[in-house]
């Protein structure tokens, strides 16, 4: 260890600037001035051999060949599959027509001899076969149902709320309260969220080896517990928006008109209050049903009823799905302004605060306002949970303005330098003599008028042109611009004479 | 219009030539980031064939709402997915012939000890991978390793751009981290740090990082 080094405890290097040191992104001062705090960070230069050993292997992994994959083997099964696809699509069209026909027949019978084809009725959107969905080998492709376990009759499911941000309501036996983490939700129960205000829950057996269902029930929106026993809960969606994450337990959503079903998915239903329906099923099969509509939908798919114009739908993953949630450290955070947070992988809206569970150890708080301002804390988590008040969330450095100098004044600039560029240029061409570039100088002039970072662009330019070209521009000086620092470009074209 | 729609109404419509095409001319995509997230593993063909399976299964679901190929990355994202979730409580890599790592024109080849050491950075960077969160190891393998804009990967996730960059920047982080302090990469961090120290300058920035730096530039773009 050098004798001027500082180790400093806790301290966390700055991984931003060591990106843009290593990146060759910092202007010449820049450098320098992480360069002197490396001098005395160990953890620092540690991290920049790691950010540099990290970029190394990207490149390996980018120019890796793909292993020799045998397509031939696949083909087969693949074949079979397409075989077995297309006779399903085969018999669901046969059978769409069938139906006219059989209630023809049975018409004829009961009025005598009316012979005539009606106009076909609009052929009913046939049901998918469950049992032609397998490949050749009869092997099941959808999720089996899980079996119905009789000895788990006694033993229904209970609900609990993982996490709350923003303002939500629970209405339980009658008595409406604000919805809090860690507070149950039973059969009847009704969960609403207000604008802004996101609710996540689980219901799940009490027996290990039961089924979980979990659920985020996104901003102005409802949602009620309409039955829930051991193996399948059902849920009515009266308004907005639910993401439902469900393993080895039936879940039923009724929106509007529609019934939708699924045992293993993560999907999400949209009620609109002119009652259409969208549907984004991420993983897993799910079943619609509704007029004119039997189908499954095995993810990713979407859909829609009753315009049929789907769009892909925000699906949230419910928080709490893990074993061992509940004994988890509660973790609150507040602050009036945010309107978004990102808890290390969780990310969910929630004006001004947010409750939920979380591992112990290092966490990042991430929050933004409704205009994107980004406010961020890393906290470390006890096994007695946190409390972060809102002084702990510092914002992010306000933007600055960008500025503006007259084009005269940087044509006056560029003109008083432009035979040191050249020089570079022909310095360049001793070594190769036919060598000829277009290079495009992005230029940043900082506030005080001097340069503060110069990046190159278009041809390959040998590296002794371009250290050149950087360092002759970041000598440059201009008048300060009006209203903040100003970035510009600057072509330029090099070939022999 | 998506240029593969003609080919989709095809299968769609019961035309068994239109899924061998689909298959054909989408193969290599799927297989490289089914490779790109499985990491070195023997199971790449496994689980590109369950992805084409759920492809043929499908597609009588695909309208169009979206590109095929976005649909297409989705599914083969969330099959590789489960298919980590799965083997999560068994080891990964062990005895598995990792692919050639070094391109033909790569004057390393001729340096079948560099070539070794690669490889082997390249097998511990998966396993330190593996201790992030399953979205941030995929948002790092689609950015990073696949060269994915941060809008397209927003997405394929269903999460917003905004959210995808943020995860970007900790995984990153989290990464570099793990890497500071993993005690088989301690020679090659030693020998980093020394040549960065007798250099006194920053290093030539990697070809993977240039293209990262300008791309994440252009997306910053209004």
């Amino acid at each position: 260890m050098p004798a001027n080094e500082e180790t400093k405890i806790g301290h966390t290097p700055k991984t931003g600037a060591l990106v843009a040191y290593e990146s060759g992104a910092l202007s010449q001062r820049g450098r320098r001035r992480v360069e002197k705090h490396l001098s005395g960070c160990e953890t620092c230069r540690r991290e920049l051999a790691a950010i540099q050993m990290y970029d190394e292997s990207v490149d390996v992994i980018r120019d890796a060949r793909l292993p020799r994959v045998d397509w031939s083997k696949m083909e087969l099964a693949l074949e079979r599959e397409a075989r077995a696809q297309i006779a399903a699509k085969a018999r669901t069209t046969r059978r769409a027509w069938l139906v006219p026909a059989a209630g023809i027949a049975l018409a004829a019978a009961a009025v005598l001899a009316i012979s005539l084809w009606p106009h076909a009725p609009e052929a009913p959107v046939a049901a998918e076969d469950h049992a032609v969905r397998g490949d050749a080998d009869g092997e099941p492709a959808t999720p089996p149902t899980p079996e119905r376990d009789e000895s788990l009759g006694e033993m229904a499911m209970n609900g609990q709320i993982t996490l709350v941000a923003g303002a939500a309501h629970v209405t339980s036996d009658g008595a409406a309260a604000s919805a809090a983490e860690g507070g149950s939700l039973g059969r009847g129960a009704s969960l609403r969220t207000d604008q802004g205000g996101t609710v996540h829950a689980v219901l799940a057996s009490p027996s290990p080896a039961g089924g979980r269902i979990g659920i985020a029930l996104a901003s102005a929106s409802e949602l009620r517990v309409v039955s829930l026993d051991a193996t399948e809960a059902s849920l009515a969606l009266g308004s907005g928006r639910v993401s439902v994450r469900t393993r080895s337990a039936r879940t039923v959503v009724l929106a509007g008109e529609y019934r939708i079903e699924a045992d293993v998915a993560w999907f999400t239903v949209d009620l609109s209050p002119s009652g259409a329906v969208q549907i984004d099923v991420s993983e897993g099969d799910v079943r619609v049903t509704g007029p004119s509509t039997d189908r499954s939908l095995l993810g990713p798919a979407q859909f829609s009823a009753p315009d049929g114009a789907a769009a892909s739908l925000t699906t949230t993953d419910p928080v709490g799905m893990a074993d061992g949630y509940g004994a988890l450290p509660r973790l609150h955070v507040a602050r009036p302004e945010i309107v978004r947070w990102q808890i290390g992988d969780v990310d969910v809206l929630g004006a001004g605060e947010l409750a939920m569970r979380v591992g112990t150890g290092e966490i990042s708080i991430t929050g933004w306002d409704s205009h994107e301002r980004e406010f961020h804390a890393m906290a470390s988590v006890g096994p007695g949970g946190l409390d972060l008040s809102p002084s702990d969330l510092r914002p992010e450095a306000p933007r600055v303005r960008v500025g503006t100098l007259p084009t005269a004044v940087i044509q006056g600039v560029v003109s008083s330098h432009h035979a040191s560029l050249q020089r570079c240029y022909e310095r360049a061409l001793r070594q190769q003599s036919d060598l000829a570039v277009h290079v495009e100088m992005q230029i940043t002039v900082d506030m005080t008028g001097e340069v503060s970072r110069v990046r190159l662009s278009g041809d390959e330019v040998p590296a002794m042109m371009s250290s050149c070209l950087t360092r002759d521009v970041e000598s440059w000086t201009f008048p300060a611009p009006d209203g903040g620092p100003m970035t510009f470009v600057l072509p330029n074209t090099f070939a022999p004479r | 219009m998506d240029p593969s729609s003609a080919l989709i109404d095809r299968a769609q419509s019961g035309d068994a030539s239109a899924f061998r095409e689909i298959f054909k001319t989408h193969r290599q995509d799927v297989a490289r980031v089914v490779y790109r997230m499985l990491g070195p593993s023997a199971d790449v063909e496994d689980v590109v064939q369950e992805v084409f399976l759920h492809v043929y299964r499908s597609l009588a679901s695909f309208r169009g709402e979206s590109r095929f190929s976005t649909w297409l990355y989705r599914l083969a994202v969330n099959v590789t997915r489960m298919h980590l979730r799965k083997g999560r409580s068994r080891p990964r890599f062990a005895d598995v012939d990792l692919p050639d790592v070094a391109s033909e024109d790569d004057a390393r080849k001729d340096d079948p000890e560099a070539v070794v050491e690669q490889r082997e950075r390249v097998r511990v960077l998966y396993r330190l991978l593996d201790g992030l969160g399953e979205k941030k190891r995929e948002v790092i393998v689609l950015h990073d390793f696949e060269g994915m804009p941060a809008k397209e990967i927003a997405e394929l996730v269903g999460a917003p751009v905004l959210t995808v960059r943020t995860r970007l920047f900790y995984a990153r982080k989290e990464l570099y981290a793990a890497i500071a302090t993993e005690p088989t990469l301690k020679g090659v961090l030693d020998a980093l740090e020394k040549s960065a120290t007798s250099a006194k300058g920053a290093s030539a920035p990697t070809a993977a990082r240039a293209e990262r730096v300008e791309s994440e530039e252009r997306e910053s773009q209004p």
